[in-house]
């Protein structure tokens, strides 16, 4: 009996550091390969009426697909691939071939987020995408 | 004895305040590590315990990040100049939209602008590395 508590209390030890891990996604190696979803627009924005949801996909350890499913389609539509950097906590875009200094949107990664800002003619304010799927 | 005691003190709290590192001097700054662990009016960086740099010898530096619930990560070892007291940063694969980073020296403390928010590192000596 005092074996399987000290068994148990041993196991919950080892268990609970684990529990509080957030991947760190300013790595390159650990983005790639994951999925980020905004399907929470506010309420201002002209994506709140068009799209049901926005996605990045980070298909590798430097490029980034981004998908959108609006409301009046059957399926989500890839409409761009970005190549991309990690500059400490803030993702660079950028297009291969065009000039760099060019100016696109700049992401800055939180613990599970994603979140840029906008300001266009159509619609301000951030988009904060949430950690999707691997 | 006592006042003997007491001036003896007085004396190395003195000397101890006194005695400050020209950090300017390329041979004092390499071998120390500098680390900045209070974001204040950053939201951006809540999500990082501390980021530090590691003057490694005259020329490189590492930088390292540690974020909330991550073990310490080196993120890069970049050359690094000093003119003044001003450190020039060359990192690898820089931020193409930005221009190269700098430190500047500010008597015990390191300034280092990026993306408009200023990181105040102090000296970190608890740190087994000098």
């Amino acid at each position: 009996m005092k074996k399987l508590l000290y068994f148990t209390l041993a196991f919950i030890s080892f268990l609970t550091p684990s529990c509080n891990q957030y991947p760190d996604f300013t790595d390159p190696t650990v983005l790639s390969g994951t999925t980020w979803r905004c399907n929470d627009f506010s309420a201002d924005s002209v994506y709140n009426s068009t799209y049901d949801y926005l996605e990045y996909k980070f298909i590798s350890t430097d490029s980034v697909q981004s998908w959108t499913k609006k409301k009046n389609e059957d399926s989500a539509k890839k409409t761009s691939t970005r190549y991309y950097s990690i500059h400490d906590l803030f993702i660079t875009l950028f297009v291969d071939n065009a000039d760099p200094t060019k100016a696109l949107p700049t992401i800055i990664i939180g613990l599970n987020t994603l979140s840029y800002k906008i300001n266009n003619s159509t619609a301000t304010g951030t988009i904060t995408l949430v950690f999707y799927e691997q | 004895m006592k006042k003997l005691v007491l001036v003896t003190l007085g004396l190395i709290t003195i000397l101890g305040f006194s005695c400050t590192y020209d950090y300017t001097d390329l041979n004092i700054l390499s071998g120390t590590t500098w680390r900045c662990g209070d974001f204040l009016g950053s939201t951006t960086y809540s999500i990082m315990e501390y980021k530090e740099f590691k003057f490694l010898s005259t020329d490189s530096v590492e930088e390292w990040n540690k974020l909330k619930h991550n073990p310490a990560k080196k993120r890069q070892t970049m050359f690094y100049t000093l003119k003044n007291d001003t450190i020039t940063l060359f990192i690898n694969h820089a931020d193409p939209i930005l221009p190269l980073p700098t430190i500047v020296i500010n008597g015990a403390s390191l300034n280092y602008t990026y993306r408009g928010y200023t990181f105040k590192f102090t000296r970190y000596k608890k740190y087994i590395f000098n």
